[in-house]
């Protein structure tokens, strides 16, 4: 177990450096580099060329990859073109935000998306089923920002039942030690911050389930569907188990594996994906903040979010392979 | 046969499919037999005849919606006699794995691949006897160990990809006998297994069944398990007993040409170099309704039109006693033993 824990971490290294110099490679073909950003529009080009070496942007590529490399091994992402602060701290102010609504909106999809696909596939036909098959459907079709304010406009505007954005509301004040909203709430016991904060992720965190909780729902249904056939089950029967034994430990705990891995996928794919979301509901996250910089070419901050978005995303794939390994005994074994 | 009551006697059972949009199936239609304790009876037939939905319905498996089980089943148990096929889905579960226990055809996809082989045993200990903890686990290790796994503590810990088709088979058969079941049906269960691992199973269930005085019910279609194995034998075509005997009795003297055609289609060693097995002609599909007459009829090199007349019924054989069959135009053994060699050429077309 522990070496496949190793070798599966070791394997880490080769992506990452695939993902750095590709990354990188990229951020250099873009057309219409910082020395267009940075300058006013009537410049020169002389001018444009003393900041393009100023900026050691006229290195050859290798000169200027190991550089990045080396930079980035000291955790220096560089400097935001649009706040004059370093690209790491930037992302550690706004990271918490981003990671409690996408956990959130994943504690949502996986809890309501594996009971009803199992109902929907131990009641195959049912209107149940077709309810859970259709919905999951319209769930994938719905654009995230159209449902964000199809929420936003019923839950707070109309009825006013939850607060329509941020993530807290205006003039609370709280203690903070990690950036982490809740998790500094339940340290510092301020059980009003914990609650004003909970209340404002349930509809972006809703509003961001909506694919993962259909993906689920599809997946969790048909893999069920799957286990149901198989003689493992019918010798469980056969044994007389209860049938709360059969589900438990016969049904899901193979059903689960290839949900387990698509739970990792969208988890990391949330990190991502939240910028629509996050500007709909005014939150705080990274997503704000990777668009302006998309707008205003902060390349420095682009390269810094995309290869620590990147890194999570490895990280989590990691996770997921290793309680996968937990599970099936098979993929330990080769 | 002993005079005594039989552990199970099934009546007239039947068993018809019926799916939306299709003509219903009857895939079992009306077999009886019994089961005595201590004896091994065979259901044999070819794939399609009704034997494995014959076991799945005496032990409750069968899908809830879309089928309809007819006929009786009675099992006798300390505490009265109870009908199978009317009980409750859980007392059903009660009994399953405790009185009535099921060996299944694949081994390899019959046990769970991401739970211990240990926790497989000791689950049905805990379920229907109580035990749990070290005693399960001891109770388990004993189990594997009297039907024949070498070094049991360290394979409860196995999962079952990495046990040897024939351990694990024996394994499940460890499962099955756990709580001493009175009656036991194993379906095909040396099929996916090699040659000499399939003599080891099968003497692993006689000694059990002589052990313990379980009642098995033996579900193949290879005549060799049956010579071996079986003391009473039940042939089944279409989903009806066509012919049934004491083992040595069919052997020796088969009456029903489909009888005659399963035991003429084994390869023998003494039979002269180069001579064509005699298969069954056509397949099990090649039926007509029992109703309109004998189902075989079609396939049957020895049929007359006595046979399109009316259901067939189930009649001692000139020889009496407890060997029957359902045949209005039985095949004499000089027939039996002098095979028509046009019929033998028509069939090696087929093959071509």
């Amino acid at each position: 177990m522990l070496r496949f824990i190793v070798r599966r971490t070791l394997q880490l290294i080769p992506t990452l450096g695939g993902l750095s110099i590709l990354l990188f490679a990229w951020l250099q073909r873009l057309p219409g580099g910082p020395e267009y950003a940075l300058l006013p529009d009537d410049a020169t080009e002389e001018q444009r060329e003393a900041l393009r070496r100023a900026l050691g942007l006229d290195e050859p590529f290798t000169v200027q990859y190991l550089a990045f490399l080396r930079r980035i091994a000291q955790g220096d992402l560089g400097v935001s073109l649009q706040t004059g602060r370093p690209v790491l701290t930037e992302f550690l102010t706004r990271f918490p935000a981003t990671f409690e609504l996408s956990v959130t909106a994943m504690l949502i999809a996986v809890s309501a998306g594996i009971p009803l696909g199992y109902l929907a596939a131990r009641r195959r036909g049912s209107a149940l089923d077709f309810a859970a098959v259709g919905g999951s459907l319209l769930g994938i079709c719905t654009p995230v920002f159209f449902l964000a304010f199809i929420l936003k406009a019923v839950f707070a505007e109309t009825l006013g039942w939850l607060p329509s954005a941020f993530r807290l509301s205006p003039g609370l004040t709280r203690t903070d030690i990690t950036g982490f909203v809740l998790l500094d709430a339940v340290m510092t016991r301020e059980w009003d911050v914990l609650w004003d904060g909970f209340v404002h992720l349930i509809l972006p965190g809703l509003a961001l389930a909506s694919i993962p909780l259909a993906v689920i729902v599809r997946m969790t249904r048909a893999s069920v569907l799957e286990v149901l056939g198989e003689d493992y089950v019918r010798t469980a029967d056969a044994k007389g188990l209860y049938r709360r034994t059969v589900r438990t430990r016969h049904v899901m705990r193979n059903a689960m594996l290839p949900v387990v891995t698509a739970v990792g996928l969208l988890t990391g794919s949330l990190f991502a994906g939240a910028v629509l979301t996050e500007s709909v509901f005014a939150f705080p996250g990274i997503g704000s903040f990777v668009y302006s910089a998309t707008q205003e070419r902060d390349y420095p901050a682009l390269t810094g979010f995309i290869l620590l978005i990147a890194t999570m995303y490895v990280f989590i794939n990691l996770l997921v392979d290793i309680s996968y390994s937990l599970l099936d005994p098979r993929v330990r074994a080769q | 046969m002993s005079s005594s009551t039989p552990l199970l006697s099934v009546d007239e059972l039947s068993v018809v499919f019926r799916r939306r949009g299709a003509d219903e199936t009857r895939a079992v239609d009306g077999v009886s037999f019994t089961l005595e304790e201590g004896r091994v009876t065979g259901l044999v037939g070819e794939s399609g005849c009704g034997k494995s939905v014959t076991s799945l319905a005496l032990m409750g498996l069968l899908p809830d919606r879309g089928v309809s089980v007819g006929g009786s089943a009675v099992l006798r148990l300390p505490d009265g006699d109870v009908d199978l096929l009317a009980l409750s889905q859980k007392r059903m579960r009660d009994l399953r794995g405790s009185r009535l226990a099921m060996i299944f055809q694949d081994p390899l996809s019959s046990l769970n691949p991401v739970v211990p082989i240990g926790r497989q045993v000791t689950e049905i200990l805990t379920r229907h006897r109580g035990l749990s903890g070290g005693r399960a686990r001891r109770e388990a290790a004993d189990l594997l160990y009297r039907v024949g796994i070498p070094d049991p503590t360290r394979r409860l810990r196995e999962y079952p990809h990495q046990l040897s088709g024939g351990m694990r088979q024996r394994a499940l058969i460890a499962m099955a006998v756990a709580c001493r079941p009175r009656l036991m049906i194993a379906d095909e269960p040396t099929t996916a297994l090699d040659v000499t691992i399939q003599a080891q199973i099968l003497e692993l269930l006689r000694d059990l069944v002589v052990e313990e005085g379980t009642a098995l019910l033996m579900i193949t279609h290879d005549l060799g398990v049956v010579a071996g194995l079986c003391d009473d034998i039940n042939v089944l075509y279409a989903g009806r007993a066509v012919e049934r005997a004491p083992r040595s009795r069919l052997f020796a003297d088969p009456t029903h040409p489909y009888t005659v055609g399963l035991l003429g289609s084994i390869p023998r060693l003494d039979a002269p170099r180069g001579e064509a097995l005699t298969p069954v002609r056509g397949s099990v599909n090649d039926n007509i309704a029992w109703a309109d007459g004998c189902a075989f009829a079609p396939r049957c090199d020895h049929y007359a039109t006595a046979c399109l007349q009316g259901p067939p019924a189930l009649v001692p054989t000139e020889d009496g006693g407890d060997h029957v069959h359902r045949c209005v135009n039985p095949r004499a053994d000089a027939e039996a033993a002098d095979e028509e060699p046009g019929g033998a050429a028509e069939d090696e077309e087929e093959r071509a």
